[in-house]
């Protein structure tokens, strides 16, 4: 009965009121701290954002591969003349330029867009997906200078090469090769340089980059021989 | 408009539940199991209870029983009812419908491996998280209960293990399922098709927190959450988006949720989806620069997740003949007979529950029955239990050797698929294009994760083209999507002669 009375006594009640909402008030502290690491965290992921010195329109432009060779043939060859422009006197290649027509269906969260090359598109061959979902049309001129252009060729050369008939033994030499060269352009060529800096960067690995297509041309002809 | 709703909820629900089907099923025989084999206390032996261990247990047998996260909810019911802890419940109910050995085989070789084990390394890191801090913060929420006599060997205790498998079905756990299959639906209802398609883009700072939010409510079997992850590394889509998608789109669902509010109270449970969340969203954002896949170039857009979000337009007409249409094309690639199977246990359900009116089947479980002969040996309920969960293990782990064939028998399978494909295109049949893409790339992927098990490797050689493969098909139903005819006899042309390079590869020994 004592024991009875002490328990329903309103300060032992508010007691046991309290070791019950420790928990939750523990829970919620521990919330809040998570919560407030978890606003910080964007701010670690710079990467993610688009700097101020890139139009946001400039930063919706997906990869392009309109540049993407047929054949590794095709590549090697390209390669090549990249690498002679490159190491040659004469002023480097001007940056190629596309005329590139973005079609985009659907409007606010759900739009997305697609792209052709404008003198490959037929206007009158409507890009419009089923159910006549509204879309608009856009043109973008972009550029390709020969330094992204020579990255993008080594980087997709392995799969052009998978879609050819070279033996497993074959591709897995070219895409060494390929891999090789990617490491030693490695990041000579990134956005902030100029084109003289890329130029100069390229000029110090020559030899190198010379062997490296060189024996993708020894690979290419030797297979297309064997056939 | 109604028919435009309506359509929407009836295709994506009926295909929400012929996936969940199996797993459903397998979930409430577990259910029964412990309840009418092991019994409270050897459930909560079996997770540990009493030990340090029970987080890790919890994690481990989580891993290998092949439950989704409607089906670990009948499981998770019993665990509570037992006793056993919250923090074990939370660690197995997070875990299970993240991973079994079908999904993980699967995931290994669709991305980087590496991917693939970091994520399941931080889904432990998450369980256990929680896990720990629920048992620190909400000790013992619930007494063990006390053992009660289970009921005899032989056909008693079949006929009981069948009577609770069944009516799981009939239970609270019903409405539970159907409120997790709800949340699928009303997504799939509300969000535009093809909505998510640019969501999921590695330049979108709150990709993982998007995929977060949207996933959550959505049901995604194992399989279809590794695939779809799969499907994104291959896309250059977010890694952290990704993560996001598997532990919050596969881990949780609307019902789960519930009934973990109904077992534990609302602000606990807020407390609990808070922390899994932020710590959920805090490892995507950790692990999306270091696991982005080198040489992946980001496509700008995905389909994987256009299945949970609306399958028409709303200017297209006669939906729900097109719904019809479509669920028979589902049916025909993924329902064995175990939705029929699920429909036969919850008749059996309801007969059981007739039957209780006029027999009293408690007392005739517990009847002993004598032994008749030498080799009748009574082998104790908890050992019959045991047995049958290494065999569920072991069956999932034969049914990953029969989903993944050998290269031989899925090359003839696909085959005649990519034929389909390939002659639907050029016959321009853009519907029959648009079914037979998806097939194609399903089988290319399972063809790569075959070779593996019984090789224990695929080569990059033949992966690439295996990967060459599925873009070729992306191109092809992109095109056709977007009504750009005139490419796609090229495009065509393209995936036939890369199949027949891939079938090549994959058949020399």
């Amino acid at each position: 009965m004592k024991e009875l009375n002490q328990l329903s006594h309103p300060s032992n009640r508010d007691n046991a009121t309290k070791r019950h909402k420790r928990p939750l008030r523990l829970g919620w502290l521990l919330l809040g701290v998570l919560w407030s690491s978890g606003l910080c965290l964007p701010g670690c992921h710079s990467h993610s954002f688009p700097t101020k010195k890139e139009s946001p329109q400039k930063s919706k432009l997906p990869k392009f591969k309109f540049h993407r060779p047929k054949s590794v043939e095709q590549a090697c060859q390209r390669m090549r003349e990249i690498h002679q422009a490159l190491v040659s006197n004469s002023e480097p290649p001007a940056p190629k330029e596309y005329s590139v027509v973005e079609i985009i269906h659907g409007e606010g969260a759900g739009a997305h867009s697609h792209f052709y090359l404008e003198a490959e598109w037929d206007p009158d061959e409507e890009d419009h997906h089923e159910g006549e979902m509204k879309s608009a049309k856009r043109t973008h001129q972009v550029k390709l200078d020969v330094f992204t252009e020579l990255l993008d060729i080594v980087n997709w050369t392995p799969k052009i090469a998978a879609a050819e008939e070279f033996s497993e033994k074959e591709w897995t030499s070219i895409k060494s090769v390929c891999d090789d060269f990617r490491k030693v352009l490695g990041d000579k060529f990134g956005p902030e340089q100029s084109d003289a800096a890329k130029r100069d960067a390229y000029q110090q690995i020559a030899t190198g980059a010379n062997d490296f297509i060189g024996q993708l041309e020894a690979l290419t002809k030797n297979s297309t021989s064997q056939k | 408009m109604l028919e435009y709703y309506l359509s929407s909820a009836f295709l994506r629900g009926s295909q929400v539940i012929i996936n969940a089907a199996i797993w459903l099923a397998v979930g409430c025989f577990i259910a029964g199991v412990f309840k009418q084999m092991l019994g409270p206390s050897k459930t909560r032996r079996l997770f540990g209870d009493g030990t340090r261990y029970g987080l890790l247990i919890g994690w481990l047998v989580g891993m290998l029983l092949p439950v989704c996260s409607l089906g670990v909810i009948p499981v998770v019911r019993e665990m509570h009812r037992v006793g056993v802890k919250g923090g074990t419940i939370i660690a197995f109910g997070l875990t299970a419908p993240l991973f079994n050995p079908v999904s993980v085989l699967y995931g290994l070789t669709l991305s980087d491996p590496i991917a693939i084990i970091v994520f399941t390394f931080s889904a432990l890191v998450i369980v256990s998280v929680l896990g720990f801090a629920w048992d620190l913060l909400f000790p013992r929420t619930i007494e063990p209960i006390a053992d009660s006599p289970l009921p005899s060997a032989g056909i008693r205790r079949s006929v009981a293990l069948l009577e609770s498998t069944s009516r799981e079905l009939l239970s609270p756990t019903a409405a539970l399922i159907l409120l997790g299959i709800l949340g699928s639906v009303l997504l799939a209802t509300l969000i535009p098709k093809g909505a998510l398609q640019a969501e999921t883009e590695p330049d979108k700072a709150f990709a993982p927190i998007v995929m977060g939010l949207v996933m959550t409510p959505v049901y995604a079997t194992p399989l279809q959450a590794m695939g779809q992850i799969g499907s994104m590394f291959q896309h250059g889509n977010s890694v952290g988006a990704a993560f996001s998608l598997l532990i919050l789109g596969a881990g949780a669902n609307l019902g789960l949720l519930t009934w973990f509010g109904i077992a534990y109270g609302i602000k606990r449970v807020l407390i609990f989806f808070t922390l899994l969340f932020s710590i959920t969203v805090g490892l995507a954002y950790a692990v999306d620069q270091p696991l982005y896949p080198s040489g992946v170039q980001p496509s700008g857009h995905t389909h994987a997740f256009d299945s949970y979000t609306h399958p028409y337009t709303p200017a297209q007409e006669n939906l729900f003949s097109q719904a019809r249409s479509d669920l028979k094309d589902f049916r025909l690639k993924n329902d064995f007979g175990v939705s029929f199977l699920l429909l036969a246990l919850i008749l059996m359900g309801v007969g059981f529950r007739m039957t209780r009116t006029k027999l009293d089947l408690d007392s005739w479980y517990l009847v002993e029955q004598k032994s008749t002969g030498r080799f009748d040996i009574h082998l104790p309920g908890w050992f019959l239990g045991g047995i049958t969960i290494v065999a569920l293990i072991v069956a999932s782990v034969i049914g990953t050797y029969l989903y993944y064939p050998p290269a031989e028998q899925l090359l003839a399978e696909l085959r005649d698929i990519n034929v389909n494909c390939v002659v639907a295109a050029k016959s321009k049949d853009w519907e029959g294009v648009k079914k037979w893409v998806p097939y194609c790339e399903d089988l290319s992927r399972r063809l790569e994760v075959g070779v593996y098990l019984r090789e224990g490797k695929v080569s990059e050689f033949r992966s690439t083209i295996a990967a060459l493969y599925r873009e070729n098909l992306d191109a092809l139903r992109d095109a056709v999507e977007v009504s750009n005819f005139h490419q796609c006899d090229e495009l065509a042309q393209d995936v036939a002669n890369t199949y027949l390079r891939m079938s090549n590869v994959f058949r020399e020994q």
